[in-house]
């Protein structure tokens, strides 16, 4: 039997063979997983920003020290310490890159969106970590679901328009 | 801002929405000429990543008109409509009725365009005149897709600078669930404190 693991907006999870990871809704967020073939371990995150803002006003927000699953950069991190932790290793990890979409015209006006700011953050992050993308479904205008089997790797992805 | 309102502010507030979606109703109610319900308003501050399962499920197809809302208290307005709603609004406009929200076409996302035009231009007019405050609003644009994919990419917008957001929820239906829909008024903490200030103003007065 298969187990599925819902995550939603702002999560992560780590799992390893018949497991399920699976995500709905991704629309200018990015979904990014990694796949360790041989240890067949993976994890999949589902991030909304691609970094934490410093706060204009600490008193109020104040700044958190531990890192979280909302942010593209912190997510990548958090994601390869448990895939390691777990028995995976980073030099085997691949990823795959799912989401960053511009939903609205109107949001961001002409310049580049939140969608493009999160894909080009996942690249950015995984160059310097030197994790090699296996494969993209990012930007254009759909909301997309996806699920990375990790029995195999295979991320399936979905759109419902 | 703090992240949760004090019953007091919160009553406030929704005093404030309330009358910007009863005049929404009464506009949409004007121009089909049927009975618009509107249910008592409801409102959350929440993390981001948590406005879209306030809002419903997230991977159920829904049609959006949104407009951005700029001036003096920045923001968003929302108007979500169940795709069978989203036809039959279209379709009351344009005539021609069509059965599956993948086969709306430019006539009628630029009726709905106009529904989300006169809808919110009502409401916001209103929230202006309440509150004494500039407010200009976007053109409206229309996509149908998945609820969490919408949400949260309108929500991200806001999160560049906070955090938490403000959203208040008003369902409404015409004439015996004929057509039912949610509208969504979304402020970042800024826009808040500026109306809680405002309405401060006016209760002391």
């Amino acid at each position: 039997m298969e187990k599925i693991i819902n995550i939603s907006t702002g999560e992560m999870a780590v799992g390893s063979d018949n497991s399920i990871i699976r995500t709905v809704g991704i629309g200018s967020c990015i979904v990014i997983a990694f796949y360790d073939e041989e240890n067949r371990v993976g994890a999949m995150s589902h991030s909304l920003l691609p970094t934490r803002k410093k706060t204009k006003n600490p008193k109020i927000f104040p700044d958190k020290t531990k890192k979280s699953a909302k942010y593209v950069d912190e997510v990548i991190e958090l994601m390869i310490d448990e895939i390691v932790a777990m028995g995976g290793k980073k030099e085997n990890l691949k990823a795959k890159l799912v989401g960053g979409a511009k939903m609205f015209k109107i949001l961001s006006g002409d310049k580049h969106g939140i969608g493009y700011r999160n894909i080009e953050a996942a690249n950015q992050k995984l160059a310097v970590l030197g994790v090699p993308i296996e494969s993209e479904a990012t930007g254009g205008t759909v909301g997309r679901m996806a699920e990375l089997n990790l029995g195999n790797g295979v991320l399936n992805i979905e759109t419902k328009m | 801002m703090k992240n949760q309102l004090g019953k007091f502010e919160k009553d406030q507030l929704l005093e404030v929405v309330t009358v910007g979606a009863g005049n929404a109703s009464s506009a949409l109610s004007q121009m089909m000429e049927k009975r618009v319900n509107i249910e008592v308003p409801d409102a959350i501050v929440d993390d981001l990543e948590n406005i879209s399962s306030y809002i419903g499920d997230p991977d159920e197809l829904i049609t959006t008109i949104l407009l951005k809302m700029s001036g003096e208290a920045p923001g968003f307005m929302l108007l979500m409509l169940p795709p069978q709603s989203a036809l039959k609004l279209a379709g009351y406009l344009t005539k021609n009725y069509k059965k599956d929200v993948k086969i709306l076409d430019e006539m009628d996302r630029s009726a709905l365009r106009e529904i989300g035009n006169i809808v919110t231009g009502n409401s916001i007019t209103a929230l202006s005149k309440f509150l004494n405050i500039s407010i200009v609003q976007s053109i409206p644009e229309v996509v149908t897709d998945m609820m969490g994919s919408i949400v949260d990419s309108i929500v991200s917008e806001v999160g560049e600078e906070t955090e938490s957001v403000l959203v208040f929820r008003v369902n409404f239906s015409v004439e015996d669930h004929e057509i039912d829909g949610k509208l969504f008024f979304i402020f970042d903490p800024t826009s808040t404190e500026k109306i809680l200030e405002i309405t401060d103003d006016k209760l002391n007065k």
